[in-house]
């Protein structure tokens, strides 16, 4: 690893940051589209990158990262680990459905980066390392397309869930209500289920913040499938519990029996947890992503006794969305450390 | 008393659906759906919920989306309903339910409907359906079980899940006239295994089925091979859910024609609203032989209701392969039958 590419990665970080406005429509509001895409640029500070590009041995010479179904700005950390090591990259992406790529692409090509993007299937071809963001059968796909001796790190879909017994509840309210904001709540990182303890309260003060949430962050592009998803999520919540909305968000508080582990678009389904607080059952089988804390209960025994054997990541409220570029992918595995040849070869198997 | 005020109300029912049928109907059709609609919200807590402060039109009458059908029991019969169809739940999400008293409305309106739309259905019936006999909550099967006349019989031809290629090939053998009935999903595979055409005078009912599978072929390529194949004296299409009691019956290629006591709503997905005739939106049915359940059902399917009633499908809701890494909310969507 040389300084004079870890630079260039800073630099092409410093670009994207400062021609935010010229990315392309990706279905959020600018504003939605500034929030995540700082928080992208925030996780590549220059000790973490230089750390991680450091990790995992020998760099492979190319690379192909598939963003067949994720969130648009999953590419950016992974592109500047791999080029900052300097690997040849390749991000394929839908047809059709680009994305950032071609910005990423062209911000990369003005300073040197080897980052190319392409919408064709044959990409994952040829290539020592491919990434794969996307659903379940995507990544059965291209693990079946790709060699034998070629290491292909999958990522399917993902629920996340906030755990939250209230405490100052307008601070942690709002900082929720951001986590919901990012990405209009389409992320694996998004809290699609919060369970408390008193839910008409953390509703409440969920309905007051995401309002102002809205006005800060205007939620963007909403299918008709969505919105058909929406309306019967509310249709749910009126006939079994409660119901709270305003232009472009939802407050839906829904039985224990009835949670939904698929996220809407800046709809916050709030659960009651039992005495015990005990997070339900079904909720302890889904795949789960990150599970977000109020302040202060990250270390929490009793947090940690409940999801820590079972969530990738856990992390105060607010933060969700925003992870570090060092940190634990999957239940004590690095992927960092897997995209280089020194790495483990399948660590997306172990989970 | 739910028994009295139920008879009642099949009463009006059944008399609407003989008097549209005759051109005379005995009551307006906006009258009663906020008669039923009413009795529904009186003794059914998720009508009660989903109504607004005052249901003063028709069109004011919640529509139930189908993802409530799996999620709550629906209707005025909760665990006690003598009969219960249910959706396939092959693409996940559960299974929804439509609860019934009993089937003698659900069987008098489907029948005269495919009576007066296909007046020349042959009266020996050839199902690509599971026998209702062993999935007695498959509302199709229910249906097409009603089907055979004159001396005619139903056979079954899918079991497990398979078509039964040779039982069908033997039920075929030196047949008459067969209406053949089949799933576009079943139509397909059995069309793989290049079948002899059907016996001459035959008729072909397609019914959608594709249950998130994804088919090789378009509806309109499908038809024409079943033509080419089967060489039926014509092919029909049926549009029906578990969650209604009636059904839409058409031509490939032309508007659904839905009965006088179901009215098609084509609505804004973002805001529910009505759109006038002729523009595209989100399919809701208010189906006046959904005595026990609800009145009104929103689906998943968008489509266009012409000036006349007629419906044009144009498949699912766009937008359900969802963007981003959270659970895919196609899987959660899925039409009945």
């Amino acid at each position: 690893v040389t300084l004079v590419t870890l630079e260039r990665v800073l630099a092409w970080r410093d670009a994207l940051r400062a021609d935010a406005a010229g990315a392309p429509d990706v279905g959020l509001s600018r504003p939605g589209l500034r929030l995540v895409l700082d928080a992208a640029l925030d996780a590549l500070d220059a000790r973490a990158l230089a750390t991680a590009v450091d990790l995992g041995g020998a760099p492979f010479e190319a690379a192909t990262f598939v963003a067949a179904r994720t969130v648009v700005t999953a590419p950016i950390e992974w592109l500047a680990v791999l080029l900052g090591r300097g690997t040849r990259v390749t991000l394929k992406h839908p047809a059709g459905a680009p994305g950032l790529a071609p910005w990423l692409a062209e911000h990369a090509r003005r300073l040197g980066l080897p980052l190319v993007v392409t919408d064709r299937r044959e990409a994952v071809q040829g290539v020592p390392l491919v990434i794969v963001m996307g659903d379940d059968a995507t990544v059965a796909e291209v693990r079946d397309a790709v060699a034998p001796d070629v290491r292909c790190l999958g990522f399917g879909s993902r629920v996340s869930l906030a755990w939250w017994p209230l405490g100052d509840v307008a601070a942690e309210a709002a900082a929720l209500a951001r986590d919901l904001a990012a990405h209009d709540g389409r992320g694996c990182m998004t809290p699609s289920v919060i369970l408390t303890d008193r839910p008409d309260e953390a509703a409440d003060a969920l309905a007051a913040a995401m309002s102002e949430a809205e006005a800060r962050w205007p939620r963007g592009e909403v299918t008709p499938a969505e919105h058909a998803a929406l309306r019967a999520r509310t249709a749910l919540a009126r006939a079994t519990g409660r119901v709270i909305e305003g232009p472009g968000w939802g407050v839906h508080v829904v039985p224990v029996g009835l949670i939904d582990p698929v996220g809407l678009p800046r709809a916050a389904q709030v659960v009651g947890l039992g005495a015990d607080g005990a997070p339900p059952p079904s909720v302890l089988r889904w795949p789960l992503s990150v599970v977000g804390v109020p302040r202060g209960w990250v270390d929490a025994p009793d947090v940690q006794r409940r999801f820590g054997p079972l969530a990738a990541r856990i992390c105060t409220l607010g933060a969700m969305q925003r992870p570090d570029l060092l940190r634990v992918h999957e239940r004590g595995l690095d992927h960092w450390r897997a995209t280089g040849r020194g790495g483990p070869s399948a660590p997306a198997e172990a989970r | 008393m739910i028994p009295t005020e139920r008879a009642l109300l099949a009463a009006r029912v059944h008399a609407f659906v003989d008097g549209s049928l005759a051109g005379m109907p005995p009551e307006p059709f906006e009258r009663l759906l906020l008669d039923l609609h009413r009795w529904q919200a009186a003794h059914d807590p998720v009508a009660a919920a989903l109504a607004p402060p005052e249901v003063a039109a028709w069109t004011d009458v919640p529509a139930v989306p189908v993802a409530l059908w799996k999620q709550l029991p629906v209707g005025t019969v909760k665990d006690d309903a003598p009969v219960v169809f249910r959706t396939s739940g092959t693409t996940g999400g559960g299974r929804g339910e439509h609860r019934l008293r009993d089937t003698a409305l659900y069987d008098h309106g489907a029948l005269a409907w495919a009576r007066r739309c296909v007046p020349d259905m042959p009266g020996d019936v050839v199902a690509l359906l599971e026998d209702p006999a062993v999935a007695p909550d498959s509302s199709l099967s229910h249906m097409v079980a009603l089907f055979p006349r004159g001396g005619g019989r139903a056979t079954w031809h899918v079991r497990d899940g398979e078509l039964d290629r040779d039982g069908l090939a033997a039920r075929l053998r030196d047949a008459g006239p067969v209406f053949l009935a089949t799933t576009a999903f079943a139509l397909a595979a059995w069309l793989q295994a290049d079948p002899d055409p059907l016996p001459p005078g035959s008729l072909v009912m397609v019914t959608g089925g594709f249950k998130g599978r994804r088919l090789a072929l378009s509806d309109a390529e499908l038809h024409a091979e079943a033509e080419a194949r089967l060489r039926p004296r014509r092919v029909v299409v049926e549009y029906g859910m578990t969650e209604l009691s009636s059904q839409l019956w058409g031509t490939p290629g032309e508007a659904y024609l839905p009965p006088p006591w179901l009215r098609a709503v084509a609505v804004d997905p973002a805001t529910g609203t009505p759109r006038p005739p002729g523009q595209a939106g989100q399919l809701r049915f208010y189906d006046l032989c959904n005595l026990d359940s609800a009145v009104g059902v929103e689906t998943l399917d968008e489509g266009v209701v012409h000036g006349d009633g007629a419906v044009t499908l144009h498949g699912r809701l766009p937008g359900a392969e969802a963007r981003g890494c959270s659970l895919p909310l196609e899987g959660l969507v899925e039409r009945g039958s």
